[in-house]
């Protein structure tokens, strides 16, 4: 809704005094957002480490580098310091996104329990609150993910509800025959856009 | 064991922080509007103010009244409000060929006043001021207070004038009976005054209600009032026994109980509905942006870019002094950061640039460094970075490199300011090693659509003419150049517009119609060269001459002497001007005059409020005193009122007795995906009157030199390294 705002304040004008620059490409970017990163065979190979193409909501997308893997945790960097980790491919804690995010209890490997429970204790940020959430995980199909290859992905899904406030969901996890999860889109905090992380590893 | 811990210290730490929750369970809790574009509850004001540095606007349909607003708020503590409200129970005027059937718009200024702010026990208080210095229509006062107790917000006030319903004896008879009476509106009168000697006196009404946050509706909110307005006295209440213009009364109250809801869509906007007097339903919405902040996305989005092998330009550059230079202007003015001189003294590289992409100076000084830092050979060891507009030296960074370059990755620039100088310059043309060619005449240019506008007059409240302008500069040498600004007519609806003038000054400003209507297919706004000059540090000058702005041609000059590290300017300007042809093209109509100022610019160190007083002679041949405050944010937001008093009455002066208004500039960069130093600019003085008109001319020295300052690198020390 910012956007619609402020392209109608560009309009908005006086008798007395206006000036009225940069509209067009503002307006442009203010309707599309950002523009897009395409990861393609020849990029990917052009990068060296294993790495993870982020959208989050309509805010355009950036690539992390993989930093490390502590414990099946894989650290994710950007290149202005937020941080991703992520264990099974869920975002278990975050740091330097507006609205951070820290699971206290990360445990399961929910990908092989088929349909599992899991009850989660998060930490949010901005405002500061602790919440319990609980999670019902499912296997749900198989489908054919088109990345930089075609890749038979098993589907997951993750059925969420938090019990002080109103807050439910669904998030995808797209898992390879190996087991790794290759693409996830996840609500991780009330306030941020659903996160979809594209992972390319090496 | 693992498990219980998690649970133990969940529930230990849980607790304290169960406040936090309801920002969940009640998201969107920013304030909402009452009807009259104020933060209230349905029809009556609350003690509630939105962040300083927010913008909003409101509109509300509560029949008979559509009301537009936009509200300002300069200070935690202050909420300025400016509506139009269109009055459907009356007209304009009662001659139709004036006015046609064009219902009554009044214009209204408000203020409300934060006193106390809200602690655990103790309710926010507000004092409030409603139709300050407009015609008075909806003229109330009001005393407030606001608390909230769980997701219940209860607000109690006393209200004076329209809120006054009830009519009990006024609490501030104790100071004396003089306050019992409230003299009638200001008959005969310009109006646009302030009208001291009216506001809080008379009776009394009480007011009250509570807004009720519905838990998990994201901040959905359930309002109910009783309401002390005075309906039948507000405007034309009582219809044609108020006014010939008014042809039916409004609607009277059947019940003083009002109840509705605001839904927030989102944190900035909300709809809203409501049920009024117990016989009117009304509907409106509004926005409000904190606009105070800067974007961080711009940052994550547009990272300082590094030099590709860095290490090997780097010994290449040891080895030649030529190359060091080619490498310096290569590696510059790919990032926009544009080498006009550089030269190396034995361990000091000294470079002069200019850049327009960044509002913050001190992250384009940064990222100068930056890039000297990656590219120059280890025996430098301090920058000396010199900055250049219009020719003219803003200021000198002299920078440790090894402090610099040592702080960076923790991104300590409070430890780096401490090895940081900055000082007043004069560019010294001939004192550089390498000066690289210019290809002058260098032309920019931008072309855009614009928009002219006229808004509130009788003969139509809109009238707009949408335009297709071209705007250059063409540099001739680095401090001279020919700015213009010429338009093409796309489509208007200005061929209605007929508000002839009856000023009975010099028409300096209340031609606009004039303009408007004749210059409909193309034009000219502005074609003017300028010289500007730097004779020593901290002195600048300007010189102009041509088409200085839309109604006047002329030739001139300013002075500003703006001390460094002081937080005072000291400006003079002289222009002799001659009013141009309607068709805005390059005829000249008869009226020629002298007008200048004394200029005296002052900027609180604190709260940066830039006060600026203008005295002088005005286009119209009147003289006296302009003063404008304004604040500027952080992000470059800044919002700005303004007020003149001349040597002519407020006869001569017309409708609104003195010249007054309210302008903000919005960084576009708040919305960009790329740094730009280009603002929006939205201005409105109530009424287009010929007295204390300035020149508008064009590159105000105070803007131009806005970097010549030390508080311009204070208040953006955070920015060195971004």
């Amino acid at each position: 809704m910012t956007k619609y705002f402020c392209i109608s304040l560009l309009f908005l004008s006086s008798c007395s005094l206006v000036e009225f620059k940069d509209v067009p490409a503002v307006a442009r970017s203010l309707i599309y957002g950002p523009p897009e990163i395409d990861v393609t065979m020849s990029s990917y190979e052009k990068v060296p480490y294993s790495f993870a193409k982020i959208n989050i909501g309509r805010s355009g997308s950036g690539l992390m580098i993989l930093l490390s893997i502590n414990d099946d945790v894989y650290e994710w960097v950007g290149s202005n310091g937020e941080v991703i980790f992520t264990k099974n491919g869920k975002i278990i804690r975050t740091i330097g996104l507006e609205y951070d995010v820290n699971i206290l209890n990360p445990k399961i490997n929910f990908l092989n329990c088929g349909e599992c429970y899991s009850q989660y204790f998060i930490e949010l940020s901005n405002p500061k609150a602790l919440i319990n959430q609980n999670s019902f995980f499912k296997n749900s199909h198989k489908e054919k993910l088109e990345l930089i290859k075609k890749i038979d992905a098993t589907v997951m899904i993750e059925n969420f509800s938090t019990s002080k406030f109103k807050w439910t969901g669904e998030n995808i996890y797209w898992f390879d025959d190996s087991g790794q999860v290759i693409k996830s889109n996840q609500q991780i905090h009330p306030s941020l856009g659903e996160i979809e992380i594209t992972f390319y590893y090496k | 064991m693992k498990k219980f811990t998690i649970h133990l210290l969940f529930a230990l730490i849980s607790y304290p922080t169960f406040a936090d929750i309801n920002d969940y369970i009640y998201p969107n809790r920013s304030p909402s509007f009452s009807n009259y574009g104020t933060a209230g509850i349905i029809q009556m004001p609350s003690a509630r103010l939105h962040e300083e540095g927010s913008l909003a606007i409101s509109w509300s349909h509560n029949e008979p009244y559509l009301r537009g607003s936009v509200i300002a708020y300069p200070f935690s503590w202050l909420e300025a409000t400016y509506g139009y409200t269109d009055i459907n129970n009356a007209l304009y005027s009662n001659v139709s060929s004036f006015s046609g059937s064009q219902s009554y718009k009044d214009k209204g200024f408000d203020v409300k006043i934060r006193l106390f702010r809200e602690t655990n026990l103790l309710p926010s208080i507000a004092v409030g001021i409603r139709d300050l210095a407009g015609s008075n229509q909806f003229e109330a006062e009001y005393l407030v207070a606001s608390k909230f107790f769980k997701n219940f917000d209860f607000t109690f006030g006393l209200g004076w004038g329209d809120l006054s319903h009830g009519r009990y004896k006024n609490p501030l008879s104790i100071f004396g009976d003089g306050v019992n009476q409230r003299v009638t509106n200001n008959v005969g009168g310009q109006g646009g005054e302030f009208v001291t000697d009216r506001y809080f006196r008379g009776t009394v009404g009480v007011f009250g209600g509570v807004e009720m946050y519905i838990p998990n509706t994201k901040g959905l909110r359930f309002k109910v009032e009783y309401d002390s307005t005075n309906y039948l006295e507000e405007a034309f209440g009582l219809g044609r026994a108020a006014s010939p213009f008014a042809y039916k009364p409004v609607e009277d109250t059947e019940s003083r109980i009002n109840f509705g809801f605001t839904y927030p869509v989102n944190k900035n906007f909300h709809v809203k509905a409501s049920y009024v007097k117990g016989n009117t339903f009304n509907f409106g919405f509004s926005y409000a942006l904190n606009l105070s902040k800067k974007n961080k996305k711009l940052k994550k989005i547009n990272p300082p870019v590094p030099i590709k092998n860095a290490s090997i330009v780097r010994k290449v550059n040891a080895s030649n002094e030529l190359f060091f230079y080619r490498s310096i202007l290569k590696n510059l003015n790919e990032r926009e950061y544009y080498l006009q001189k550089a030269s190396v003294d034995e361990d000091v590289l000294s470079v002069a640039f200019s850049q327009s992409t960044h509002a913050s100076h001190m992250q384009a000084a940064g990222r100068v460094a930056r890039v000297l830092e990656e590219i120059s050979p280890k025996n430098i060891s301090t920058f000396n970075i010199i900055n250049i507009n219009a020719g003219m030296a803003m200021y000198s960074m002299e920078i440790d490199r090894n402090s610099f370059s040592k702080n960076l990755l923790s991104n300590s620039f409070r430890v780096a300011a401490r090895d940081i100088k900055i000082k007043p310059e004069k560019y010294e043309d001939r004192s550089y090693k390498y000066n690289p060619s210019k290809p002058f005449p260098v032309n920019f240019y931008k072309i855009e659509p614009t928009l002219r506008t006229q808004i509130g007059g009788p003969d139509g409240f809109f009238f707009g003419d949408l335009r297709l302008t071209y705007d250059g500069e063409i540099l001739f040498d680095s401090n001279l150049s020919l700015s213009t600004s010429a338009s093409i007519g796309i489509t208007d609806n200005l061929d209605n517009l007929k508000l002839a003038s009856d000023s009975i000054l010099p028409h300096v400003r209340t031609d606009i119609v004039q303009y408007l209507k004749n210059s409909q297919k193309y034009n000219i706004d502005r074609f003017q060269l300028n010289y500007f000059i730097n004779p020593t540090p901290n002195i600048y000058g300007k010189m102009s001459v041509g088409l200085l702005e839309t109604m006047f041609a002329g030739i001139g000059s300013e002075f500003l002497y703006r001390p460094f590290d002081k937080n005072y300017g000291i400006g003079a300007e002289l222009w002799r001007v001659q009013q141009r042809d309607y068709d805005l093209m390059f005829g000249l109509r008869d009226y020629i005059t002298t007008t200048g100022h004394i200029n005296f610019y002052y900027i609180e160190p604190k709260s940066r409020i830039l006060f600026a007083v203008r005295g002088g002679r005005f286009l119209a041949r009147d003289s006296g005193l302009s003063f404008d405050f304004s604040r500027r944010f952080k992000s470059g937001f800044q919002l700005g009122v303004f007020f003149s008093r001349t040597d002519i009455s407020k006869r001569e002066f017309g409708e609104g007795s003195f010249d007054k208004g309210f302008y903000f500039h919005v960084p576009l960069d708040f919305f960009s995906t790329t740094y730009t130093k280009d603002v929006f600019t939205w201005g409105l003085k109530p009424l287009t009157r010929d007295g204390a008109a300035p020149l508008n001319h064009g590159f105000y020295l105070w803007g131009v030199t806005e970097q010549a300052h030390k508080q311009t690198f204070f208040r953006d020390w955070d920015d060195l390294y971004d």
